[in-house]
């Protein structure tokens, strides 16, 4: 049976009642069945350490916390981790998590009419008052109109009356929510937890009504999105004309939440214990959110401002109770750029000191290609056993100064050779191609650049592995880049096969992105509210797992844009006008429009915008909204 | 040094576990439980445990071995209770001893698994099974075929490794068959093994929940 054809049978079905009551005999039996025929049963078995049961019969709120890729990449996402903590510490609320199943699990599942269910209680998620899905990704969003089906749910917004949950959803995806806007009954902008309590409070108070009412009273909660609540209308060339309130029910702008202090923040003392081994397999502390440096393509850059730290004797409270919960033994501190953490030396030295003698190994995600990053590195032995990864993103000094990517050669090669020398030999550097303003001599000085990286080990007398991942430019909203065009895919893959033909050292070994995934990236990250009949289309065409390389289907994606009259180019290819109404314009992350031009400007005339942790106020905008320690010192130079 | 040997019961609940993923689960309740463990030397220290055979994924046990080296002497109860409170609903510590010093290691001499197999079979009854369980056991060879990591299959000989096997019937009219199987260096067999062989003889048999109930040396 093809999977389109097992789909479009089962859409819009009701589920068989006899599976409907959680952990019956019946479904139990069909456990048995299943399981022993899929690849990892124990992602689907639920009942992991420290994962939480209650009875449902015992709450208000039943909250499904949903993530639209594997039970490995879903476990290790730290928002889901959070969110599954601060939902049941409520005593009216369960949250329980579901992932997207495997294929073999799904087909399984729709052949034997086994809806789509929580692990903890095994509960259909249908029966689930609200399903909250984490978008981090946007070669996810197939997945999540698949979760639902697989859930008996309407994928629609439109189709979901309120006999069905209210479905939300949140991430750095949600800061463009209009791809999703057919799909999603409400978006949360910006940091979760900031907002979950009125979620779950408004939720309560409007349970009983119709819908629409519900949603209306979502919208009035600041950092909510509902998108049926406001119209877009389109100009001739297919650009924005306009987004309208409806109605005036929701706000002009939605401004993003943000957990002002971290220290007052909640965090979980405990991880769920995946019994299959996850991507993040360890203790993942947030040190700190939000990052200053202010390179223009980054997204996570731009949107999680403010810079806000965890105090020392706060992280390391957590991580006593992290650690003795959990059983791992190893502390990953998490952040944007760990090593921008202010007074990072001290905290590392502490960590080791305290963690060394219970066989608890640190290790740091993130580091800055300097020597002195490298020296701290260094210290933390787990570290040096994986190999080093740096960040240069740029081959050249111009392009590296027209993305605001404060690494000089001096300071690369420097690290590389504290490295060396403190005893690493793999050192892997991540680069991007497609970037403004590139010419070839920028791509040919990448493998210039790591030509010289693997020159300082043989200098040295030691044999380095040097490893180059390339990426292409995705510009992303919300950055000073979201105007930007897109390399088109042949001129990607002539600039990769340039950077192959210029690559000549038997140290280094290339790898790259897909292009025509980049591609793809590009036209659902800057899309329009009229991509979700594309995405719609497309997981018809039965593309899910698009992030997974075995299940991208390219082709479909393509003829689904033409079949709904959409073109890759126009969303991928095209230089916008700062005039241009962005399909994201209504949704505020914190950092002004004015900013982000000015930031485009300055990548034209390749001029730095330093950290304004270290220079002065960069004027971004978001101490309108946030008390920022970096603003006070507005008005004070220039 | 001080070694405890610890009887597993694997449950219901964590049947679909694979034998890495109980591995796992179990150094983590250990690190939980503040068990004073040693490690191994070397650049990736190791907790020192060793496990008796694995079982298949889908099967219960109450007959799983750890044999764990210890730092110092602990009352064996002590570990007992506090592993049991770290562990996740279906694992079970169901009896820890101290392993005499000088003893040869308890765990490496085990080498059968008597199991537990619920039984169906559509137009026979337990005479058949009987039968089938007879006839399977006056053959020479008995060769069955395996998955392998390839995708591809291999034929094995499994007779010197299936030891005994009796059917019976419940009080409830279920049959059930008890079938102790051999392994060792030399190879064994395993529960899918045997029904294998045993569809062979008796193709309407069906086999549903498979549980092992203890392991043995045999001579």
């Amino acid at each position: 049976m093809s999977t389109l054809a097992t789909r479009t049978a089962y859409k819009g079905d009701l589920v068989s009642p006899a599976f409907c009551l959680s952990g019956n005999q019946a479904m139990i039996d069909l456990f048995d069945e299943i399981l022993p025929r899929v690849t990892k049963p124990a992602r689907y078995t639920g009942g992991e350490f420290n994962a939480v049961r209650k009875e449902h019969s015992e709450v208000d709120v039943t909250f499904a916390l949903a993530f639209p890729d594997t039970y490995e990449i879903g476990m290790s996402n730290l928002g889901v981790r959070i969110l599954y903590h601060v939902l049941n510490k409520r005593e009216d609320t369960v949250a329980e998590r579901v992932f997207a199943p495997w294929v073999d699990m799904q087909s399984e599942m729709r052949q034997h009419g086994l809806p789509l269910f929580a692990l903890e209680s095994r509960t259909p998620i249908k029966d689930f008052d609200i399903i909250g899905f984490s978008l981090g990704y946007e070669l996810t969003y197939t997945n999540v109109l698949d979760m639902l089906d697989l859930a008996g749910i309407p994928v629609l917004s439109s189709g979901r009356d309120s006999r069905y949950p209210l479905v939300i959803a949140g991430g750095c995806c949600a800061f463009n929510p209009e791809p999703m806007a057919d799909f999603i009954d409400a978006f949360v902008i910006g940091e979760g937890e900031a907002v979950i309590h009125e979620i779950i409070d408004i939720f309560k108070q409007h349970r009983a009504d119709a819908k629409d009412v519900l949603l209306k009273a979502l919208a009035q909660i600041p950092g909510v999105y509902v998108p049926s609540l406001y119209e877009v209308s389109y100009n001739s060339d297919g650009t924005v004309k306009e987004i309208r309130a409806s109605d005036s029910e929701g706000p002009a702008a939605v401004t993003k939440r943000f957990m002002q202090d971290l220290d007052a923040a909640e965090y979980p003392d405990a991880f769920v214990m995946p019994y299959v081994e996850t991507v993040h397999d360890r203790v993942s502390l947030e040190v700190m959110r939000g990052c200053s440096r202010g390179c223009r393509f980054c997204q996570a850059g731009m949107v999680y401002r403010p810079t806000r730290q965890r105090s020392q004797e706060k992280l390391l409270e957590l991580a006593n109770n992290l650690c003795a919960n959990t059983g791992y033994d190893e502390i990953s501190l998490m952040s944007l750029s760990t090593a921008d953490y202010t007074g990072i030396e001290h905290l590392v030295r502490t960590f080791t000191e305290k963690y060394e003698p219970e066989r608890i190994g640190l290790s740091l995600p993130s580091i800055r290609a300097d020597a002195d990053c490298i020296a701290l590195a260094s210290q933390i032995q787990k570290v040096r056993k994986s190999g080093l990864t740096l960040a240069p993103e740029a081959g050249s000094q111009r392009m590296r100064d027209v993305i605001d990517k404060n690494v000089s050669e001096e300071d690369l090669l420097g690290a590389v050779e504290a490295a060396f020398r403190f005893g690493w030999k793999r050192v892997k550097l991540y680069f991007m191609i497609g970037l403004p303003t590139e010419t070839d001599e920028d791509i040919e000085a990448i493998a210039t650049l790591a030509m010289a990286v693997a020159q300082v080990g043989r200098r040295m007398r030691i044999r380095p592995m040097v490893g180059v991942s390339v990426s292409t430019l995705v510009p992303k909203p919300h950055t000073p880049f979201q105007w930007r065009a897109q390399d088109t895919i042949e001129e990607i893959e002539r600039k990769q096969n340039l950077l192959k033909r210029a690559m000549r050292s038997k140290d280094v070994s290339l790898s790259w992105h897909d292009a025509e995934t980049s591609r793809l990236e590009a036209v659902l990250s800057r899309g329009d509210r009229r991509l979700g009949r594309v995405i719609f289309t497309a997981w018809q065409k039965g593309c899910r797992f698009d992030a997974w390389s075995e299940h991208f289907q390219y082709n479909k994606w393509m003829e689904s844009l033409s079949e709904n009259g959409l073109d890759a180019d126009f969303y991928a290819n095209r230089r916008r006008d700062y005039s241009e109404i962005l399909p994201w314009d209504h949704i505020d992350c914190g950092v002004t429009k004015q900013f982000l031009i000015q930031e485009d400007k300055r990548a034209d005339t390749g001029t730095v915008t330093l950290d304004c942790r270290s220079d002065k106020c960069v004027g971004c905008g978001i101490n309108r909204i946030a008390a920022c320690q970096n603003a006070v010192r507005i008005g004070e130079g220039d | 040094m001080f070694h405890v040997m610890l009887t597993l019961k694997k449950g219901e609940e964590v049947k679909y576990l694979s034998h890495r993923d109980v591995i796992r689960t179990f150094e983590f309740a250990l690190r939980r439980g503040k068990i004073p463990i040693s490690y191994s030397e070397g650049f990736n220290p190791r907790p020192r445990m060793s496990f008796g055979s694995a079982i298949g994924v889908g099967v219960t046990s109450e007959d799983d071995r750890i044999q764990l080296e210890l730092t110092g002497p602990v009352e064996p109860s002590d570990i007992k209770a506090a592993l049991n409170s770290q562990l996740p609903p279906g694992i079970r510590v169901l009896a820890a001893e101290i392993v005499i010093e000088g003893v040869k290691s308890p765990i490496s001499k085990l080498n059968a698994s008597e199991f537990r197999m619920s039984a169906s079979c559509n137009g026979c009854d337990l005479t058949c099974v009987k039968e089938a369980i007879a006839k399977l056991f006056s053959s020479e060879s008995i060769r069955v075929k395996r998955n392998i990591a390839d995708g591809g299959t291999k034929e094995v000989e499994i007779r010197p490794h299936l030891l005994s096997a009796e059917a019976a019937q419940e009080e409830n009219g279920d049959l059930s068959i008890l079938v102790t199987l051999g392994y060792g260096h030399s190879g064994g067999a395993g529960p899918k093994d045997f029904v294998q062989a045993m569809t062979k003889v008796l193709p309407n048999l069906r086999v549903g929940s498979v549980h092992r109930v203890r392991q043995t040396a045999r001579e």
